[in-house]
């Protein structure tokens, strides 16, 4: 195995309220390596998109974070906000859901590239045209040179989303953060972006980290994938085996949430959805034991309320196939 | 007592020099749900507001249960919007947030004077929170003390209060988890069984549409695309555009979905205010040909329960 471009080491983050802290991220890790593309999903509030901002140290100041984050050999957890700066966009760049507060409405297109390339190097003015006019090149944007001189509300959704991820490539970074970028868009124009960033990831040989809600997404890009559920990685594993043989009850309810597209049966004729009652649990009173332990539909032990499950290899499966439930499905204690 | 509950005949709503809905003519059946897939700025929820006469369309006209809705007076029109209801995408920001949900959920109760008393509406509206799966105890509370699921279901209740017949559901899944939207799709279907409802579906999601709809409809920069029976409409699409929605579901397999062709659409789509000439889709579609430019294609049959407006299945013009 190579060394990670990215490894997460129990990573927790939380938030002083009123009420107490708000266990947002509860000991996270994972490893991204070059060229491969990682999965986080969750719902909202599972802390998917918290722990990818801890990395950037991009929390408020509330916010207090523990554990490690090594990107390409140094410590990201802890340093100050000059030095990673420069680890921004250079080393990791981001690229949010929503382009249009992302971007910067009264400047237009070659200054907002232009402020990412100069935060990496010097370069003139001309450089710098020619330059962002080939980033906007890359990322598909037609006409490059006269797209340069538009404002953001001039561009379409998915444009401007284009624009953020030549912004992104600006410092020519090793890893990607792609956190929900394609959930504001139609699905044909996320077909489009999802086709660029495969493209860009093999050209560049970019570590992808794939923040999303959709499963839909996940099956056709990850190699590996982390299911989060209030703060946790309640499962992880290459895609074929988590998609094949979800192991852990919150990930096969999510699975089973999912309307098949292609179903070949009529509406009236298919079963209703699977639902998992209740909701995620309030961070700031997270349930004692398993967190899911209050909706999950298998929960037949006393151990689910006062004992975390650890994170834990599923019987029988790959190695790298872990689920953090003493009901892992296929597994020893499936109580049949 | 005919089979089509609502009919919309060459409807026009343009607001200025945009054509967000430009010649639709569509049915739907009592008892069904139609769904309307589209992408953002297509014209659906546009089509789902002038049905219920919440814009007013700019020519054509739109009968329920044989009524001109668009020539309807205010008294007409009051009945009328007893007999239909509406359920939107953000429940928080279509309840008034100073307002217990009891409140908002018995307004239409007051509004077409039904359950009349104090006793009669609370029991009434006990009994809606029921059935949309919320405990009546909780309607002394407000909005924001509701998770966005269980507003959804605020919503949902508030709309059946009048016992509607067709109710309009404009994205009604778009904003919340996908655990929580599985519970709310399968509670419109089954209160579609329980109440008889008929269904107008709109949404951006073609696989939540194929949960519960019968039949399909696929608008694309103001106009019916497409229609038909949802299977036939998903699984052997008429119309190059529905073909590049279908490739571009993701579809939660992963052996499947690296292996799938993805027909990846050029370009963006032109302004509404400006259409290309002839037909619509053709400055995007992969299968353009001749007559395309010229020619503005009409919905006509491709197959049993189906129809496209295509040239593809022979030249027509409108």
């Amino acid at each position: 195995m190579t060394t990670p471009l990215l490894a997460v080491d129990d990573l927790h983050v939380a938030f002083r309220t009123r009420r107490g802290p708000a266990r947002v991220v509860n000991g996270l890790s994972f490893e991204l390596h070059p060229g491969r593309t990682l999965a986080v999903v969750g719902e909202s509030g599972s802390g998917k998109s918290v722990s990818s901002l801890a990395l950037l140290g991009l929390l408020p100041g509330t916010a207090q974070v523990r554990g490690s984050a090594i990107f390409d050999g140094d410590e990201l957890i802890g340093r100050s906000e000059e030095e990673l700066r420069k680890v921004r966009g250079a080393g990791i760049g981001v690229v949010f859901q929503d382009p249009m507060t992302s971007l910067n409405p009264v400047l237009t297109i070659e200054r907002q590239i232009g402020e990412a390339l100069r935060a990496h190097e010097k370069v003139s003015d001309d450089g710098i045209r020619s330059r962002a006019a080939e980033l906007l090149t890359e990322v598909g944007i037609p006409d490059a040179s006269a797209r340069l001189r538009a404002f953001p509300h001039q561009l379409s959704g998915g444009m401007r989303q284009r624009v953020m991820i030549a912004i992104a490539l600006a410092g020519n970074p090793k890893v990607l953060i792609a956190d929900e970028a394609t959930t504001a868009l139609d699905v044909t124009v996320q077909a489009q972006i999802l086709e660029l960033i495969e493209r860009l990831q093999d050209e560049h040989g970019m570590g992808v980290v794939w923040i999303t809600h959709d499963l839909g997404v996940v099956a056709g890009i990850a190699d590996h994938v982390v299911v989060m559920y209030a703060g946790r990685c309640v499962e992880e594993g290459a895609v074929d085996e988590l998609f094949g043989r979800p192991a852990h009850p919150y990930t096969r309810g999510l699975l089973g949430a999912l309307p098949v597209v292609d179903d070949p049966r009529p509406a009236r004729e298919r079963d209703e959805l699977v639902t998992m009652p209740g909701l995620p649990p309030d961070p700031a009173a997270l349930p004692p034991g398993c967190a899911f332990h209050p909706r999950c539909p298998v929960r037949a032990d006393a151990r689910c309320a006062t004992e975390p499950p650890p994170l834990a290899p599923v019987p029988g499966s790959a190695a790298a196939h872990r689920a953090a439930t003493f009901y892992a499905v296929g597994g020893v204690s499936s109580g049949e | 007592m005919s089979d089509v509950l609502v009919r919309a005949s060459g409807l026009r709503v343009h607001f200025g020099d945009v054509r967000a809905v430009d010649g639709v003519d569509l049915e739907v059946r009592r008892g069904e749900t139609l769904g309307l897939v589209g992408e953002s700025g297509c014209g659906k929820s546009t089509l789902g507001n002038a049905l219920l006469r919440l814009v007013e369309p700019s020519d054509g006209t739109v009968e329920f249960d044989g009524l001109d809705v668009t020539a309807a007076g205010r008294r007409e029109l009051r009945a009328l919007r007893r007999r239909t209801a509406m359920i939107f995408q953000d429940p928080y920001a279509s309840l008034d947030p100073r307002r217990t949900v009891a409140e908002s959920i018995g307004e239409p109760l007051a509004i077409h004077g039904l359950h009349k008393g104090r006793t009669a509406r609370r029991a009434r509206v006990g009994e809606l929170m029921e059935v949309v799966g919320l405990n009546p105890d909780h309607g002394g509370r407000y909005p924001h003390e509701f998770s966005g699921g269980q507003r959804q279901r605020v919503g949902i209740a508030r709309a059946l209060a009048g016992e509607p017949e067709f109710v309009v559901c404009d994205e009604p899944i778009a904003s919340l988890d996908v655990s929580v939207q599985a519970q709310v799709v399968n509670l419109l279907v089954r209160l579609q069984r329980e109440f008889g409802l008929t269904y107008l579906f709109v949404s951006h999601d073609l696989a939540a549409v194929r949960q519960v709809a019968d039949r399909v409809a696929v608008m694309y920069l103001g106009r019916v695309v497409e229609l038909g029976a949802g299977v036939s409409v998903s699984s052997a699409p008429a119309h190059p555009y529905t073909e590049a929605l279908v490739s571009a579901v993701p579809v939660p397999e992963p052996t499947r979905e690296r292996t799938r062709q993805r027909i990846v659409l050029r370009g963006d789509v032109p302004s509404p205010a400006d259409p290309p000439s002839g037909c619509r889709f053709r400055t995007r579609c992969p299968k353009a040909f001749e007559p395309c430019p010229d020619h503005d294609p009409v919905l006509q049959p491709t197959g049993p329960e189906q129809a496209a407006a295509c040239h593809l299945h022979g030249v027509t013009d409108l």
